[in-house]
């Protein structure tokens, strides 16, 4: 060890020298507190021997001095003072200059031996905690930089939400930074709604981590207008191969159609959700049917969901468990008998009175799981953009497309879908593309098989008529040689923009008026009806030889 | 190729539909629950490998939903795809069958 001892006797340093460097240390000498300071300055010690009473600059103003210049980069130095001085006042002075320990002159050398020992190895001691605080502080701002970047990709994946949605209201409380809890919506192609609530075992980071897939991969599962039963297979099957075996999602998906009085839903492992009436009592309890996902293989897991129809005014209410293993300051359960105590006639804001409830109940207890509450209220979805309009309607080109079928084309075996995929290729009709291929089939239908088939829905009454009228479509399309259907598409404007389609046959004409009127339960007659259902304007003229419908493909008008 | 297949465990009938259901599988669809032995059976339509409906596949099922005499709500349809549950629903059916 390097020891410096500062003395203004020679025959003093040369005595305290001769006894360290026996036991091995190399000694630096100084006359007085001056040179102490300038040789503390040029070089390292690790023990400083420090008379009081020296000229020019004393012990006390020496000791002063180093300690001031003493910082964490170059570590802690003890000081032991060696001192005639035996009354109490010199000795505190001497650790009020900051001295560490002093030895009474004429000095025992075991004790000095012992002291000497003793500081070297307290400073062996600070010298590693200095070290390790360095290297915590070092984690610590790693640690911090990587939360940041961590907080801002999630911050940006989990942007994936309607904010402008009236259908849907939320409550989102994470227990820490990162949410094991995870709430997307997103609008369906049809006008309609899709919420994902999910809980992840746990929650802080780990329970985040697997909220990043899903929301990745939720809009463009929406977008594919998948049943909710289907999202939950694609979830379930892309975090059973990615979570470790304990980890796993209990969700509730649910899809909302765009008139708002039904909805589909799929629930595995949540609390139960309900249907909370006009009045604010409770209609219905939703129970979760379904394992949590990442749980089941994808052969053991049901795509099956449940559909609930909504009246006006109605809502549907779900949460995570948080909510009722939230606890009070003395460790109690908020409980699911707290949450339905809201559900009551006369109470409004069935969302806001359980807040407030869980407000009162918690006090300032420690949130210990994240939480989230949502509410998806009955009612047409209306999803307005950044600036708070409605979303845009058609802003496509207006277009018109025309198709004359002979004979030889209408026995082809599939007209219509050949037709649909030249008109479900124009991206503005891509969302309704389904729903206008049943209507060009049902049209196309009805002109071929009552108009230039002259077929007859009578027929269909019975089973076995239903049967034959399809032989009979068989036979007389076979000998078919003369007949003309001709079709027109047209983008209009007409209450929104719409499509229009328009049929023409070569047929009889047929009795339009009566084909619509068919019992519930008959097995024909559905066509016309549904035809009626979907499209803003129908009409027939030409004594049932032409069809002319407007289907809406505004956003907020469609079905 | 569209086909129909019929699969019978006991009173569990499960009826599948490949591809389109239209009116080309009037018969087969017919076939598949006309001519089953037992009694109370209890039916699944099974529509995870349909791509396409159409009203006449509507009134194939009210056909069977009368034939086989069944309650409101008692034959399942099942693995119905988004765009096929809606046109179900536009037709009302979803009071008439049990969608799971």
């Amino acid at each position: 060890m390097r020891i410096l001892v500062v003395d203004d006797q020679a025959t003093n340093r040369a005595i305290l020298t001769w006894l360290l460097e026996e036991d091995g240390h190399e000694v630096e000498e100084a006359d007085n507190g001056e040179q102490a300071v300038q040789a503390y300055k040029e070089s390292q010690f690790d023990i400083i021997l420090m008379d009081v009473i020296m000229p020019v600059m004393d012990g006390l103003e020496a000791t002063r001095q180093i300690k001031a210049l003493q910082s964490d980069s170059s570590g802690y130095v003890p000081i032991i003072f060696l001192t005639a001085l035996d009354d109490d006042a010199a000795l505190s002075q001497c650790l009020e200059s900051g001295g560490d320990d002093f030895l009474a002159k004429p000095y025992n050398e075991a004790v000095l031996k012992a002291k000497i020992q003793a500081h070297l190895r307290i400073r062996d001691l600070t010298q590693q905690i200095a070290e390790n605080n360095k290297e915590l502080r070092l984690h610590n701002s790693r640690w911090q930089r990587e939360q940041n970047i961590v907080e801002h990709i999630f911050t940006k994946a989990l942007e994936h939400n309607l904010s402008n949605c009236d259908s849907l209201r939320s409550h989102v409380a994470p227990a820490s930074t990162f949410n094991g809890d995870l709430l997307l919506s997103a609008p369906s192609p049809s006008g309609g709604l899709y919420v994902f609530m999910g809980d992840f075992t746990g929650h802080g980071l780990g329970a985040s981590i697997g909220t990043l897939p899903i929301a990745h991969t939720f809009d463009q599962l929406c977008e594919r207008h998948l049943s909710v039963g289907e999202i939950a297979f694609e979830f379930n099957r892309m975090l059973t191969s990615l979570l470790p075996d304990f980890m796993f999602c209990a969700a509730t998906i649910l899809e909302l159609n765009s008139a708002g009085d039904s909805i589909q839903y799929w629930m595995g492992g949540l609390p139960d959700a309900y249907i909370i009436a006009a009045d604010g009592s409770l209609k219905e309890t939703l129970v979760s049917a379904n394992m949590p996902l990442g749980v089941e293989h994808d052969e053991n897991f049901s795509k099956g969901f449940e559909v609930k129809y909504l009246g006006p005014g109605e809502r549907v209410f779900f949460y995570t468990d948080g909510l009722d293993e939230a606890a009070s300051p003395d460790g109690e359960f908020f409980t699911t008998e707290r949450i339905v105590e809201n559900f009551k006639s006369g109470v409004k804001d069935t969302l806001g009175a359980i807040l407030e409830s869980l407000n009162a109940f918690c006090g300032d207890a420690e949130q210990r799981d994240d939480i989230t509450l949502v509410e998806v209220r009955s009612g047409p979805v209306h999803i307005l953009n950044e600036q708070g309009k409605e979303a845009p309607a058609y802003d496509g080109l207006p277009w018109r497309m025309e198709c004359k079928l002979e004979a030889a084309d209408i026995k082809r075996a599939n007209p219509v879908e050949e037709m649909m995929n030249i008109i479900g290729a124009q991206t503005d009709l891509r969302p309704y593309r389904n729903v206008i291929g049943l209507l060009l089939a049902e049209m196309y239908s009805n002109a071929l098989e009552h108009g230039i088939l002259g077929l007859s829905s009578e027929l269909k009454r019975t089973e076995d008529g239903f049967i034959e009228y399809y032989q009979q479509r068989q036979l007389r399309l076979e000998a078919l040689d003369d007949a003309k259907i001709h079709l027109q598409f047209e983008i209009v404007q007409a209450q929104g923009t719409c499509l229009r389609i328009r049929i023409e046959d070569s047929g009889q004409g047929f009795a339009f008026d009566k084909i619509a009127q068919s019992d519930n339960d008959d097995s024909f007659g559905r066509g016309i009806a549904l035809l009626k259902r979907v499209c803003n304007r129908m009409e027939y003229s030409d004594g049932g030889r032409c069809l002319e419908v407007d289907f809406p493909i505004d956003h907020a008008t469609s079905i | 190729m569209s086909n129909v297949s019929v699969n019978q465990q006991g009173q569990m009938v499960t009826i599948a539909i490949n591809g389109r259901f239209d009116f080309n599988l009037l018969q087969d669809f017919r076939d598949a629950y006309a001519n089953l032995s037992g009694s109370d059976l209890k039916f699944t339509v099974d529509l995870s490998a349909t791509e396409y409906i159409d009203s006449s596949a509507l009134g194939m099922l009210l056909n069977m939903k009368n034939n086989v005499k069944a309650e409101d709500g008692a034959i399942t349809i099942s693995n119905c795809q988004p765009n096929l549950m809606k046109i179900f629903s536009i037709a009302h059916f979803d009071k008439k069958f049990k969608f799971a």
